[in-house]
């Protein structure tokens, strides 16, 4: 074996690509198989970095396969002479595949099934037999490519999947253990410097590949998948320790000017606690049995430095203490989840189920849209299909279409530009193969030779991860245009005709960018604002919801809505403010649209802490105290919302700050006049914290409001709002 | 006027096949034009637009310059 110093990463990854294409297609040709590209599809696009992960991604394809090939002889023999039935029927199968494809780790298990039900139902031409031996020689060659890369990855330079997953984790909790040691040093000042924003954009990134790889090491790994519940615990605990940081984080700025030491004593031991704890967990990562267990920590606060602050303050200082008793609570059970999954400990992890409301999910605008675009495309194609006489390659060009169409409703924001290039690429590769030096080789020996470079060349080329799906459209060119059979044939028009249906298929999927709903980064961005801000303005408004009368059904339905796009919205808006392109930002740069998107992130889970402690039984003696001040704090809210979110450029931060402090400070001579009044024994101490992190929650959100008033201000809205060609 | 067909070596095409591409890349550079000097934002909807340039682009080229 060749040395690893030898060999690049990216030399290996492309070598056992290319071997395994070699091997899948000759044993599809060994079998006088027709279509011995088929098998080379399967190697093209599932082959990733692990084992594992490569076998879960061949699995979901199988299966997705299987899935296509029922539908399609479900669909060819329910109708055999209805056309129009036909494809209706088969689109709201495809269209139903577009819209599971949301949400899930297992996106591609519908995705396969959505773009390979044409291929099935159009591959058996004018008779319907063929479908049937379509389907079944389908099912078999995509097993021989999955089998095939397995094998190569198996064999060749292995990386195993539970090392990833491992790893991945390994370094989650150094970015943790970095961050809690760093938010926690300066006691409560927050550094904002950019290596802290490096570890925060790891923490969150590193958290979305677990799930994948997880997916992954439970096929690569036995072991795994003994402790796949544990696993799948952790993955859960850190995604709750991310939220629960940031919003922990968010809390800082009212807590900055008080002595955290002085207030809290046991803060610096709490500290040394978290540490110590996280060196735990990666020492038991490592393999190794835990020195002691979690201690207790109780975080008292001294009782007369804390009366000695602002009411605010009290309110800000207990909102602090429950999301680090929340930190405390998670990384206990993340201690406790890696000795079981270590072997550590006996204790019973119980499954995970994550509850996603399946309503306001389904309901997701962007997720229609997506799906509205799909339709529209594939519909547009096949009516030029169908109307327009001698369109060339109409079963390949309704393939193409509907494939690419279904992969950009998981990446709506990737601009189809960034495909055409590898695209391209492919063809030319392919095609030129085909045309100049296939009819000169005279065995497989040397056609395995020429598939083998034309296949590294490609995957040498295009080898970074955000290649990934240029590299996929390339091989699945190269494949295509190879055309390799046993009883091969050259004709130059079949590629001239594919060359007239891909520029066809390229204006179809850029059309269906723009008509009906368009997906120009800088429309969704503002789409999305607008949705978030009217969703937040909503909820504003069921603040004022009395405990006691419930509300009607579509309010409850609304309300869920509108709480399942304060927790997404600002993830996708993210994702959008990084396509934005340079004209669209005008005057503004690219770091001050991130800024409005954080601003709107830090707001979002202040108005979840703010519904959050809005549900806790509050002190009735504040409660009759403050309940106007509130009501007057609420209105002003939902309005200012309302207002932002038709017109985001006319935010006016420095009426908007004098306005909300003015509010704030007649509310803490209300809360003064109250605590003086009231008859403290009337009051529960947990009711009394409660009203406190009502009152802290009410004034985080006034803070983060004037903060994205403050971004808002910076954002050149012109420009974004300026249509262009 | 006879009706003709462009050939690369004996490949023969129709004339508007390239009456079209010329049309769209027209359009598309006088998009880049608009876009250029800002008098797009006067356009409802510029891919509508874009669409109209290279249907009357086309028309254009294949009266003018290559008819078929």
């Amino acid at each position: 074996m060749v040395d690893r110093k030898v060999l690049s990463d990216r030399a290996k990854a492309a070598t056992k690509t290319a071997l395994a294409m070699v091997l899948a297609y000759g044993i599809a040709l060994s079998m006088n198989w027709d279509n011995p590209y088929w098998a080379g599809f399967a190697v093209a696009f599932c082959s990733l970095s692990t084992v594992g992960e490569s076998l879960n991604k061949g699995m979901l394809r199988l299966s997705g396969t299987v899935l296509a090939g029922l539908a399609a002889l479900t669909l060819v023999a329910a109708f055999p002479q209805d056309r129009w039935m036909f494809l209706a029927c088969m689109s709201v199968f495809i269209g139903f595949c577009a819209f599971m494809m949301f949400g899930t780790s297992r996106w591609y298990f519908w995705n396969v099934a959505g773009f390979t039900t044409p291929l099935f139902a159009l591959a058996g031409g004018v008779n319907a037999i063929n479908d049937f031996q379509v389907v079944v020689l389908r099912i078999e060659e995509t097993t021989v490519g999955v089998l095939s890369y397995s094998l190569v990855w198996l064999l060749l330079w292995p990386i195993s999947s539970s090392d990833a997953l491992e790893n991945a984790v390994r370094r989650l909790m150094a970015v943790h253990r970095q961050l809690i040691a760093r938010y926690l040093t300066p006691i409560i000042g927050e550094p904002h410097d950019v290596e802290l924003e490096a570890l925060r954009r790891e923490a969150s990134q590193g958290l979305e590949r677990l799930a994948g790889l997880l997916d992954a090491a439970e096929l690569g790994s036995y072991e795994t998948w003994e402790t796949h519940q544990a696993w799948r615990g952790l993955i859960q605990q850190l995604s709750q320790l991310v939220g629960t940081s940031e919003r922990w984080r968010q809390s800082f700025p009212e807590v900055r000017q008080l002595d955290g030491r002085r207030l809290m004593p046991e803060l610096p031991k709490f500290a040394a606690e978290l540490d110590r704890r996280f060196a735990e967990v990666e020492r038991m990562l490592d393999g190794h049995p835990p020195t002691c267990e979690p201690a207790l920590v109780p975080l008292d606060f001294e009782e007369n430095e804390v009366a000695s602050v602002s009411q605010f303050h009290q309110a800000a200082l207990l909102v602090y203490r429950t999301h680090l008793r929340e930190i405390d609570t998670l990384t206990r059970n993340i201690f406790e989840t890696v000795a079981v999954i270590r072997n550590f400990s006996r204790a019973r992890v119980a499954p995970v189920r994550a509850v996603v409301p399946f309503l306001p999910s389904a309901l997701d605008p962007e997720r229609l849209a997506s799906v509205a675009r799909w339709f529209v495309g594939v519909w547009l194609a096949l009516f030029i299909s169908i109307y327009v006489s001698d369109i060339p390659k109409s079963a390949d060009f309704i393939a193409l279409t509907n494939s690419i169409l279904l992969g950009l409703c998981v990446m709506p924001q990737m601009p189809i530009a960034v495909a055409f290039l590898p695209y391209a690429f492919g063809f030319v590769l392919g095609s030129t193969i085909n045309i100049l030096v296939m009819p000169h080789l005279a065995s497989f020996t040397l056609l395995a030779i020429v598939i083998f470079v034309a296949v590294f060349l490609i995957c040498y080329l295009f080898s970074r991860p955000m290649q990934m799906l240029g590299r996929a459209a390339a091989l699945g060119l190269l494949v295509m245009q190879l055309g390799v059979t046993n009883q091969q044939t050259y004709n130059f028009l079949d590629i001239a005709n594919f060359a007239v249906a891909s520029v066809l298929f390229f204006l179809v999927v850029v059309a269906s960018a723009h008509f009906p709903i368009s997906f120009r980064a800088e429309h969704v961005f503002l789409r999305l604002l607008a949705r978030f801000l009217r969703a937040c303005a909503y909820l504003a408004s069921t603040l004022e919801w009395d405990h006691a009368s419930q509300p009607t059904s579509w309010q409850r339905l609304r309300r869920a809505i509108c709480l399942h796009d304060l927790a997404r919205v600002p993830g996708a808006l993210a994702t959008w403010a990084s396509a934005l392109p340079p004209a669209a930002l005008g005057q503004s740069t690219a770091g001050q649209v991130q800024a409005l998107v954080d601003s709107l992130q830090a707001f979002a889970y202040r108005m979840q802490d703010l519904i959050e402690a809005r549900t806790t039984a509050q002190s009735q003696g504040l409660v009759r105290e403050l309940s106007a001040q509130v009501s007057a704090w609420r209105t002003g809210l939902e309005e200012i919302l309302s207002n932002i979110s038709q017109r985001p450029d006319a935010a006016d931060f420095a009426g908007l700050r004098a306005q909300l402090d003015a509010t704030l400070e007649h509310m803490e001579g209300q809360i003064v006049k109250a605590g003086a009044g009231a008859d403290q024994t009337s009051v529960s101490m947990r009711e009394s914290e409660d009203s406190f992190r009502l009152l802290g929650a009410l004034r985080g959100v006034s803070e983060a409001l004037v903060n994205v008033a403050k971004q808002l201000r910076g954002i050149d809205w012109v420009h974004l709002r300026e249509e262009r060609f | 006027m006879h009706p003709h067909e462009l050939y690369i070596g004996e490949v023969f095409f129709p004339p508007l096949l390239l009456d079209a591409v010329l049309g769209f890349a027209a359009a598309w550079l006088t998009g880049r034009l608009l876009n250029r000097f800002r008098l797009s934002r006067y356009f409802y909807h510029p891919p509508l637009v874009l669409i109209a340039l290279a249907v009357i682009y086309t028309g254009f080229f294949s009266i003018l310059l290559l008819p078929g």
